[in-house]
């Protein structure tokens, strides 16, 4: 077995929501809770959930772009914490949703492109100049693309700047933020291609967070099922996937249309629990047919259902129905 | 600079204010050069002197001095006072909002509240309170003016810098290792100083007018010397007798702060990224309907049970010179009970087809150019407003991708759905009330008598699309076009609003033209699917046929780099190459530099769209499979 | 919504400490003492020590300020010297008329402003947009005690139609028609200004709000352009149009400051500036700390419409 890049233990955050006078009775509206997770080197962890399950907030906590209110992120079995800006920036990168916006609209490719290179490497300007062009080839861009700005890229192009400024970091972990969804289908393929492509050349580790489980399934070794901040499922994805013991993986997998398939989908109306006023017991009890009694009052435990998979559920469906 | 300039001057009545002001700051400067009278010198005898007299071309003040020479001088310290009050407050107000606005937290509410209590005041009474305090004086007044703005541009620069503090590129740039100052210098501050200028331009005028507003009551200039404001205070005393004493630098005002203020619009309408694309320009409640418009011969109604045939439509975005061909040459009908997929990817046209169809593109810049829209017996494309209006929501129904811009945000759910009905019939209000609870449940929404009372923000995702459903439900539609309506939404729920669609469609029998750039999502609903690619149908045929057995070449590259659920691990095959823009006319097939199966004949001339086996193929040479 | 008011009334209580604070310091800043103002410079050492003593001048700074914010909680704004009256009864009375002036010019101006901005609006680049362009470009060009002159020059020495200066005529009249014939050039000059401005905002949110999909939403259902432009459109450019109705208020009471002077309005504006220049500081610091506290809650009245306005905003 390789070694572990990234472990997170119970890692939780909340934001604080003001309501009432002066600031009393602070509510918390909960984001994230108790969430754990190990990735190995060099795999890709795949991270789903809808909008609101927190996806987004443990991404962000995992380059310390936000800080948990509990728990640890162990890079490299280093406090995340405890390293200094040029250092977090050396052991993990994180790669936008929208490509355009996390480019600066005032400066050329090339100077946005320098920054890494120079804060975190302290390069001289030859060899920031060599390691962008080396760089610039493995995305397949253009070279004249240096001195051009942001709003005269496509998203694609943007993108594989995005990454490109990401691997120009050196950090073996990056955080994939829903880097295929602004894209069209034929955009979103030519950019997994590339990031399969520089993983292996550059001996990369993703944690892959999405909403759209083709795409997970199509580039991640695990996935993690978030819904409502917490991790509800766990394991290898392409069994998880072909076989979902939580019944809200299931539901997710038989919620997503396919060529030849009729979808079927849930009667109710499939709200989330309210994120000020969390549920006692299991989170998806009252969107679960398979509820009992015991989901709504218990804390709902894990349960080991596949070598190294496990579900958060009193239930979850081990024998096909 | 010079590019910046003509940016500027675009707006030509910039330029003119460009004009009018340079040549005011030129005389300014030039002043002491001239060969003017003295300002100060009195000369009792021959007071107010009119204008155009031998001496004084302006005439002479109640002492006998010059006026055209006071003017000038005057003029000089009006500007530079002005300016030096707008640096000041420009300079120290954007400070304190860039450091509030990046640093927020304990600082931010600090600052802004100081702000917040001194824009508390009306901002004359705290720079009299100012000017008593200093004693009235140039200086002084100066200084006050400076003051009362600063809080304008703290607010207004911070209300950027916040939003732009969590901007993902500052965040990026931390992530590269920027320390904080570094950020502030190089990624904050290119970006926010096109709001410092704007705010700048559009208030050095108002400046330049309140610091001679002091001067006039006295607070400013102190005698002899005289701004434009103190010209005017002195002149007010001899107003019935002598008005010329008064109206001459009154005019003189005027004329710096309008070019000032023209000027200043340009400015901003160069800098404003919102007005990057040109001004902001209302669009029109019809599309615009090209000059030489083509239409289509008369089909015979008889043998067309169609609800919908399209023909030749072809629409245009038509910015200055620039043309984009948006849809080219569109032709398709929708048989009763049909539901007809509109599918293809970003910029391929489909939903502004979608929109021409009832002539809803925006125009400015939309223009429809040729082709014909047919509901039955009606030609929607040369309907005039009035009949396309009483179609629209009453036999072609729209429903639109993201149901929480397209609903209105301050009307009640209840309202916008009872507006629907009543614009189209008239009747009690209670039964369109009623009507309207019995379309929610038709939705499946669980209390019709709470989301009535409902604003579009307290609900849901889900529910505001079911809304939207419903509203396109409310006249009992020919038509429903539907828009990308589950784009915005999540998986679990897109799963159900398309049950609820396929279920009404069974119900009521709908027809319905489903706009989507998701083949899955097209295969769950459709009847047909017709496949756009640059502007154009591409390939159109049987739902099945298409999704599994494509004959386009772009059909077929699209199914194979779209990731497929348990199929485990896969590598997609990508399609290389971006599509044409819709600058240049189509002399080859669209797809062809990006095709896999492309020969020299298919670079050589625009491909026509074939019947291959009840399958339309724009294609030379399409799959067939073995 | 009860509990929001209610909120911002607690909120306003640092900002209204603020405004006293501010003011109080500023004035505290002006060299010499005010006895010696008052008493002349022939005054005897002990007469200046002993009135500053009754004045209470001789405490510090800190102390006599919690002396002057306790009396004004009490409603005591002290003594005018160069009036010889207390303050706030003199307050009162020109806040009566300056109420009365910058009250119509606003009304004027928030009206004709928001009327010719949709207008102007949906008849973009049409001959009345334009014209309406123009006239707005020279209202927010002009200075405004200019054009009351200007005013003046042509109505009451040219046509002789309207009375240039004060509220009432000396010999008879004191009726309401005489008022409004008084009235007449000062709002218009006062409001000319403003319209432009409001003018201005309005086209331009309209402008925004035209483009938004929910309008498209509207065009789509069938609804007559009218109401699109009066009932979907303006409704929602209201929402931003008023906050800044609510600054002009300020607006407007500053103009009122020149047009006083101009038209030789008896009322607050006036009082100021012959306070400032005889160095009446009792009065000055009293009429800011008046007409910014009237302003303050002006600011509130709109923010509770405005609440009334847009659900939006109580859930966030």
């Amino acid at each position: 077995m390789t070694e572990q890049i990234l472990k997170v233990r119970n890692l939780s955050k909340s934001f604080p929501v003001n309501r009432g006078w002066f600031g009393f009775n602070k509510r918390q509206l909960r984001a994230v809770r108790a969430v754990s997770l190990s990735v190995h080197k060099g795999d890709t962890l795949g991270v789903i959930g809808e909008s609101g399950c927190g996806k987004t907030t443990l991404a962000r906590m995992l380059v310390g772009l936000q800080s948990p209110d509990a728990g640890e992120i162990l890079i490299d079995r280093q406090h995340l914490h405890m390293l200094d800006s040029v250092q977090r920036g050396r052991a993990v990168q994180y790669v936008f949703q929208d490509p355009i916006s996390s480019l600066n609209p005032r400066m050329t490719i090339g100077k946005s492109l320098e920054t890494p290179l120079r804060c975190l490497h302290s390069l001289t300007s030859a060899q920031r100049k060599a390691a962008i062009i080396d760089i610039i080839d493995a995305v397949k861009l253009p070279v004249d693309s240096l001195a051009r700005y942001p709003h005269e890229f496509s998203g694609g192009q943007a993108q594989r700047i995005a990454i490109a400024r990401a691997l120009l970091a050196q950090s073996p972990l990056i955080v994939l933020d829903e880097p295929v969804s602004a894209l069209d289908v034929s955009v979103q393929a030519q950019i997994i291609e590339l990031l399969t492509e520089i993983k292996q050349k550059f001996d990369l580790t993703y944690i892959f967070i999405s909403h759209d489980l083709s795409v997970i399934e199509a580039v991640c070794d695990q996935i993690a099922v978030m819904y409502f901040g917490e991790i509800v499922e766990y394991g290898d994805c392409s069994q998880i996937l072909m076989d979902p013991k939580h019944p809200y993986t299931r539901l997710l997998a038989s919620s997503a249309p396919q060529i030849g398939k009729l979808l079927t989908a849930e009667s109710g109306i499939g709200q989330l629990p309210d994120p000020l006023d969390p549920p006692g017991g299991c989170s998806f009890a009252a969107r679960c047919r398979y509820a009992t009694n015991e989901c709504i009052q218990l804390p709902t435990p894990r349960k080991k259902t596949g070598n190294s998979n496990y579900a958060i559920c009193h239930h979850p469906i081990l024998n096909h129905e | 600079m010079i590019g910046f300039v003509k940016k500027v001057v675009r707006n030509r009545l910039a330029g003119l204010g460009l004009v009018v002001l340079f040549g005011i700051i030129l005389l300014a400067i030039l002043t002491p050069l001239l060969p003017l009278a003295p300002p100060n010198a009195i000369d009792t005898p021959n007071r107010f002197v009119l204008p155009f007299s031998d001496n004084a071309l302006l005439g002479t003040d109640h002492l006998g001095r010059d006026l055209l020479s006071r003017l000038l001088w005057g003029t000089q310290l009006s500007l530079a006072v002005g300016l030096a009050a707008a640096f000041i407050a420009g300079f120290f107000g954007a400070l304190l909002g860039i450091v509030a606005g990046y640093m927020g937290g304990r600082t931010d509410s600090l600052i802004m509240r100081s702000v917040d209590i001194l824009m508390a005041f009306p901002y004359i009474l705290l720079a009299l309170a100012i000017v008593a305090a200093l004693g009235p004086g140039l200086m002084n007044a100066l200084i006050a003016v400076a003051v009362v703005n600063i809080p304008f541009f703290a607010r207004n620069v911070r209300g950027v810098a916040v939003t732009l503090a969590q901007a993902d590129f500052i965040q990026s740039a931390r992530l590269s290792g920027r320390s904080d100052i570094s950020i502030l210098v190089f990624e904050l501050l290119p970006n926010v100083a096109s709001v410092i200028i704007i705010a700048f331009s559009t208030t050095v005028g108002w400046m330049i007018l309140e610091t001679a507003g002091l001067s006039f009551l006295g607070l400013g200039s102190q005698p002899p010397q005289a701004d434009l404001g103190s010209m005017l205070g002195e002149g007010r005393a001899a107003l019935i007798t002598n008005p010329h004493t008064s109206i001459i630098p009154g005019i003189m005002i005027f004329l710096i702060v309008m070019g000032i203020n023209l000027l200043g619009d340009g400015i901003r309408d160069a800098l404003d990224p919102r007005l990057a694309k040109g001004r902001l320009e209302k669009p029109s409640p019809l599309t615009r309907v090209g000059d030489g418009l083509i239409q289509s011969p008369p089909i015979d109604s008889t043998a067309s049970k169609a609800v919908m045939d399209v023909n030749h439509l072809s629409t245009n975005f038509e910015v200055s010179e620039v043309v984009n061909k948006a849809v080219r040459d569109v032709s398709f009908s929708i048989s009763s009970g049909e539901c007809l997929g509109l599918v293809g990817e970003s910029g391929s046209g489909k939903s502004v087809t979608a929109l021409s169809l009832t002539r809803l593109v925006a125009s400015p810049p939309g223009v429809v150019v040729s082709g014909s829209v047919r509901i039955s017996d009606q030609e929607l494309i040369s309907l005039p407003y009035e009949g396309i209006r009483a179609i629209r929501g009453r036999r072609v129904a729209y429903i639109f991708q993201d149901p929480l811009t397209s609903l209105h945000p301050l009307h009640r759910i209840g309202h916008q759905l009872t507006e629907a009905m009543s614009t189209h019939s008239r009747g009690a209000d209670s039964v369109f009330v009623e009507r309207a609870k019995n379309l929610l449940s038709e939705v499946r929404i669980p209390n019709p008598e709470r989301v009535m009372d409902a604003y579009p923000h307290e609900l849901s995702g889900g529910m505001r699309q079911r809304i939207g459903i419903a509203m396109a439900l409310a006249n009992d539609p020919d038509l429903i076009i539907a828009d990308e309506p589950t784009t915005a939404l999540d998986v679990t729920v897109q799963a159900q609003i398309l049950t609820i669609l396929n279920d009404l469609r069974q119900q009521r029998g709908l027809s319905i033209l489903f706009i989507s750039h998701d083949l899955n999502v097209m295969a769950q609903i459709c009847d047909r699917v017709a496949v756009m690619y640059a502007g154009e149908i591409v390939e159109m045929g049987r739902a099945p046929d298409i999704l599994e057995h494509p004959k386009h070449p772009y059909t077929a590259a699209l199914l194979a780099c779209s990731p497929q659920i348990g199929q485990g691990r896969q590598s997609l095959q990508p399609i290389t190459g971006m599509p044409p823009t819709g600058h240049e006319p189509l002399n080859a097939c669209a797809f062809a530099n990006r095709c896999s199966r492309v020969q020299p004949v298919c670079q050589q001339q625009p491909v026509e769209i074939i019947d291959m086996d009840s399958q339309l193929v724009r294609c030379l040479f399409p799959v067939v499979e073995s | 919504m009860l509990r929001y008011i209610v909120r911002r009334l607690i909120s306003m209580i640092p900002v209204l400490i603020g405004i006293t604070a501010i003011v109080f310091l500023i004035m505290s800043l002006i060299p010499g003492d005010p006895a010696t103002a008052i008493l002349g410079s022939y005054a005897t050492p002990e007469n200046v020590a002993n009135l500053n003593a009754k004045l209470g001048l001789d405490k510090p700074l800190v102390q006599r300020y919690f002396i002057w914010l306790g009396n004004l909680a009490q409603g005591d704004f002290g003594r005018s010297f160069s009036l010889n009256r207390p303050v706030l009864d003199e307050i009162l009375e020109r806040f009566n008329a300056t109420l009365i002036l910058s009250g119509t010019a606003y009304l004027l101006c928030s009206f004709l402003g928001v009327l010719a901005g949709i207008f102007s609006a949906s008849r973009q680049y049409e001959i009345s947009d334009k014209l309406i362009t123009f006239v707005v470009l020279i209202g927010i060009s002009v200075p405004s005690f200019f054009l009351g002159m200007m005013l003046i020059v042509f109505f009451t020495v040219q046509l002789r139609w309207l009375p240039a200066s004060g509220m009432f005529s000396i010999y008879g009249g004191g009726d309401f028609v005489d008022l409004i014939r008084h009235l007449i050039m000062p709002a218009l000059a006062l409001s000319f200004v403003a319209t432009g401005v409001i003018a201005r905002l309005s086209r331009s949110t309209m402008l925004e709000v035209l483009r938004l999909e929910y309008i498209r939403t509207a065009r789509a259902k069938g609804v007559k352009e009218f109401r699109v432009v009066t009932r979907h459109a303006f409704r929602s450019a209201v929402v931003t149009i008023l906050p800044v109705l609510g600054l002009q208020a300020g607006f407007v009471l500053s103009g009122s400051v020149y047009i006083e002077i101009v038209f030789q309005w008896p009322g607050i504006g006036r009082m100021l500036v012959d306070a400032i220049l005889t160095r009446d500081i009792l009065l000055v610091q009293g009429g800011v700390v008046f007409v910014a506290f009237c302003y303050v809650f002006f600011n509130l009245a709109v923010d509770v419409l405005q609440l009334w306005l847009d659900p939006r905003i109580t859930r966030k």
